[in-house]
């Protein structure tokens, strides 16, 4: 029967960190790139992908037996593009000025392939619960990974954050950054720096494991 | 992982017994089907909030170009007419027009649209016949680079530049601090060709529109007639819209009302944004008012 | 050098060692910038001097940062990172802000060269990174142009100069356009003596042309840099230029006004001859100096920029694998016609 709570908890964790789409696998640019010149995009971004992402991974878990192995893509497929579908009307009706930001980049959740990618190497072979756990943990992660850039380029772009004003009149904004190149430079160097925190973590560890060997 | 090693079973039994496409068929159709009953009861339960947020919008936006109205009425023009119609549909050719409280015509708010330098532009500008200017500009839709392009909503003093602004010679966009002609608008550093776009897609409306708007009536939706000349739906930019004027039939007489415009226009010393915005006696406004068909007849 | 394995030695002898390390190349530099950094320093005033002191503060302490520990001496000790700040330094108006001078010495040497592997591995000009890098993000700043003080004034810094990091402060002093803007824009032309001596407003150390020549030439003769690079930009520049003032001499500047005017001198002699991020054989030389004359002539009389130097020298860079890899001379003895049909 389903495992116990700590592998839950890693299966969540692992999404947030150690697999982060969007720094480990780099999955997803085109959203990651092309929306987040704000922290505003960002976030509205990161929650409709969280949306679709969850709830995919739930019907999809929950359908799979019923789903032959021939047509699974497609189904899948119908699956995302439903609740893209749906979360794109509920935001152009609930927020509509988010939505004209965010502009074709709704429907394009459809082909994010982190989504694609959680149904066929997880959801379709595990149970619902974890299956859930782990979209979760995925979703978060990739949010989280749009927050950071959009305010990266927002405060250095806008000299903002949320749309408020940091610095005051005088700030110089760095007009690369809200362009496409900005989007490019920022990702790079944010990649740079989670892979050097792992590094760092890692030699960490493998010192901690050495000390623990002589203290033995 | 007992449920896991369970699934792994069952796909291996799948994979093992090939599934009759009858059933592969019936699968991906029950997923279309419940899809689609998806997709359309969530359109069904948001599109009254989403059209009743652009009409706002349009609305907004129309009081916004066009000073001091009271009221607006969608009017469709078709068929040489322009009669009023509230009802949308896909292929109206559609203009607002602006009432004062007495319900006397101040303009018409002319929607738009054309290349930028990213995508399609959507915008909405403000006409009044009686003085022949534009009165405001509102971008309704437009994915210009943001930081540079998207100035043409967010730089308060571009959008300013169409507050007043003769409709003829042809409007012009120039280099930033050297407009001095009432059609000269200041375009903006950096962003020249979203600049220029914007100036461009109201000449087109102005080609497209102009000779169809009825200029002072207090009732347009009593049916005047405003036929247009078929050259007046020729392509923008090949002709300015004074030699449009000119090849609308007597040559002479409007030839005279334009050398007019331009001599008054190079003898005016005083600088454009002075030009009033209603110039009864002014020989400028002459010309529009009675180079127009519409009111030579009536 | 720890691999001293034979098989792996392919040089064709006899081998000579040339005396030519990479600190005295770069001490070369200095030395051949330092006329035209002096007249920068003495026309535009103090504010230019601490504008290049902080972009080559920038430089030289992103090196510091991101070199290993052990070799942090002797990376900083050869004097690359102090070029390649002086040389963005040299580039950039008199009246930036000198944070974003800073900032640009930084992106020159993380961007530019730091991230491809260290120096020798980068593909474009480093100095030109950070340059492209400021005029994208601050192109307003970086299109500001202040007139040159003279002598009088040489201890007023310009407020602008001195606005704190992230913020902007309006120039104050009097601005003044570019001999290159006052043509594109004004078609108005400046005297060719003027641009000679560098008596026009511009970057800090792109104004004075004789020095820089004079500065090319020692470099020429010392044999720090390929002859034929800034030769081809230039020939192909003032010949392009010629055409067009042959056709209409009412609008376009004369052969000379487009070799003296703008950037063309500094980079030509300075960025594009760059022995890490041009060709290496004459034949590639050749064809990537006619390349960036070309280019600089295309951005400058047909594009929307004034001045087209930085972008056409980054451009060719990128296409230097390329030409290298298509002007390999041929191996001795291999690559004829051979009975085997073995070629190519």
């Amino acid at each position: 029967m389903p495992k116990s709570q700590p592998d839950a908890y890693q299966e969540f964790i692992k999404g947030l960190w150690r697999e982060n789409p969007v720094f480990a696998q780099v999955l997803g640019m085109c959203p990651m790139l092309a929306v987040t010149n704000s922290a505003v995009n960002g976030l509205a971004m990161g929650a409709a992908t969280f949306f679709v992402l969850v709830a995919s991974s739930l019907l999809v878990a929950t359908l799979k037996q019923w789903i032959p192995r021939q047509v699974r893509i497609s189904s899948y497929i119908i699956i995302i593009a439903t609740f893209v579908t749906v979360t794109d009307y509920t935001l152009q009706a609930l927020v509509p000025a988010i939505h004209k930001e965010l502009g074709a980049f709704i429907p394009l959740i459809v082909a994010n392939c982190l989504i694609l990618g959680r149904q066929e190497a997880f959801a379709s072979r595990q149970p619902v619960g974890l299956a859930l756990v782990d979209a979760l943990g995925m979703a978060t992660g990739f949010l989280f990974a749009l927050l950071a850039l959009g305010s990266v380029r927002e405060i250095l772009g806008e000299g903002a954050l949320f749309g408020v004003d940091l610095f005051g009149p005088n700030f110089e904004p760095w007009v690369i950054m809200v362009l496409p190149p900005g989007g490019f430079l920022t990702l790079g160097l944010l990649l740079l720096f989670f892979s050097w925190l792992a590094e760092r973590r890692q030699k960490l560890a493998e010192r901690l494991a050495e000390m623990e060997v002589e203290g033995s | 992982m007992s449920a896991g090693s369970d699934q792994a079973a069952k796909a291996s039994h799948c994979q093992r017994t090939e599934p009759s496409s009858t059933r592969l068929v019936a699968t991906l159709s029950i997923a279309g089907l419940l899809s689609g009953l998806i997709i359309v009861s969530v359109y069904e339960a948001t599109l009254p909030t989403i059209t009743a947020y652009q009409a706002k919008m349009l609305r907004e936006a129309v009081f916004k170009v066009l000073p001091e109205i009271d009221h607006i009425q969608r009017l469709v023009y078709a068929d040489g007419t322009l009669a009023p119609k509230d009802a949308e549909e896909p292929d109206d050719e559609a203009v607002f027009g602006g009432y004062d409280a007495r319900g006397g015509l101040v303009g018409y708010a002319i929607p738009s649209a054309g290349p930028g330098f990213q995508d399609t532009i959507h915008l909405l500008y403000g006409y009044v016949p009686a003085a022949r200017m534009v009165t405001g500009m509102e971008i309704l839709e437009s994915r210009e680079t943001p930081g540079l392009g998207d100035k043409i909503y967010k730089d308060q003093s571009f959008v300013d530049e169409f507050a007043r602004l003769a409709v003829a010679p042809e409007i012009r966009a120039v280099k930033k601090g050297t407009a001095t002609a009432p059609n000269e608008v200041d375009a903006i550093t950096g962003a020249t060709i979203s600049s220029k776009a914007v100036v461009r897609i109201i000449n087109e409306g102005n080609q497209r529109w102009l000779s169809r708007l009825p200029a002072s009536s207090a009732q347009p939706q009593a049916e005047r007639r405003a036929v247009p000349e078929p050259e007046l739906r020729q392509r923008p930019s090949t002709t300015s819209p004074l030699s449009q004027r000119g090849a609308r039939g007597d040559f002479g007489r409007h030839r005279s009302h334009r050398e007019t415009i331009d001599g008054h226009f190079l003898s005016a010393a005083s600088p454009r944004k002075a030009a009033p915005l209603n110039p009864a006696p002014h020989p400028e406004s002459e010309l529009p008012a009675g180079s127009r068909p519409l009111e030579a007849g009536g | 050098m720890k691999h001293r394995d034979p098989k792996l030695l392919v040089q064709p002898g006899p081998l000579l060692k040339q005396p030519l390390t990479t600190s005295m190349a770069m001490r070369d530099v200095l030395i051949a910038l330092a006329p035209a950094t002096l007249a920068g320093i003495w026309m535009f005033g103090l504010g230019a001097l601490l504008v290049l002191l902080a972009s080559i503060a920038g430089a030289m302490l992103t090196e510091w940062t991101f070199l290993p520990e052990d070799k942090r001496r002797d990376q900083l000790a050869n004097g690359s990172a102090l070029v390649t700040g002086l040389l963005l330094g040299l580039t950039l108006p008199p009246a930036l802000p000198l944070w974003m001078a800073f900032l640009g010495g930084t992106v020159s040497i993380g961007l530019g060269k730091i991230i491809w592997g260290g120096l020798g591995y980068n593909l474009f000009n480093p100095a030109l990174v950070g340059r492209a890098f400021l005029l994208a993000a601050f192109p307003v700043a970086m299109t500001t142009w202040s007139a040159q003080t003279g002598s009088t004034d040489f201890f007023q810094v310009a407020a602008s100069n001195l606005a704190a990091p992230l913020m902007h402060l309006d120039y104050d002093g009097v601005t003044s356009a570019t001999p290159l803007g006052l043509m594109k824009f004004q078609q108005q032309s400046t005297a060719l003596w003027d641009l000679v001596i560098g008596k026009t407003s511009g970057c800090i150390g792109e104004t004075s042309g004789l020095l820089l020549i004079l500065g090319g030439l020692y470099l020429a003769f010392r044999r720090d840099l390929d002859w034929r690079i800034p030769v081809s930009i230039l020939i192909t520049v003032a010949a392009f230029a010629s055409l067009l003032f042959l056709i209409d001499p009412d609008r376009y500047p004369g052969p000379l006004f487009s070799v003296f005017s703008g950037g063309l001198l500094i980079g030509a002699f300075y960025m594009a001859s760059d022995p890490v991020t041009s060709p290496l054989t004459p034949k590639g030389a050749w064809i990537f100096g006619i390349g960036i004359g070309l280019l600089v002539m295309l951005i400058r009389v047909f594009g929307g920029f004034p001045e087209g130097v930085m972008y056409a020298i980054l451009l060719m860079n990128a296409a230097t694998p390329l030409i290298d890899r298509y002007t390999q001379p041929r191996v001795f003895g291999k690559g004829l016609k051979s009975p085997q049909g073995g070629h190519q």
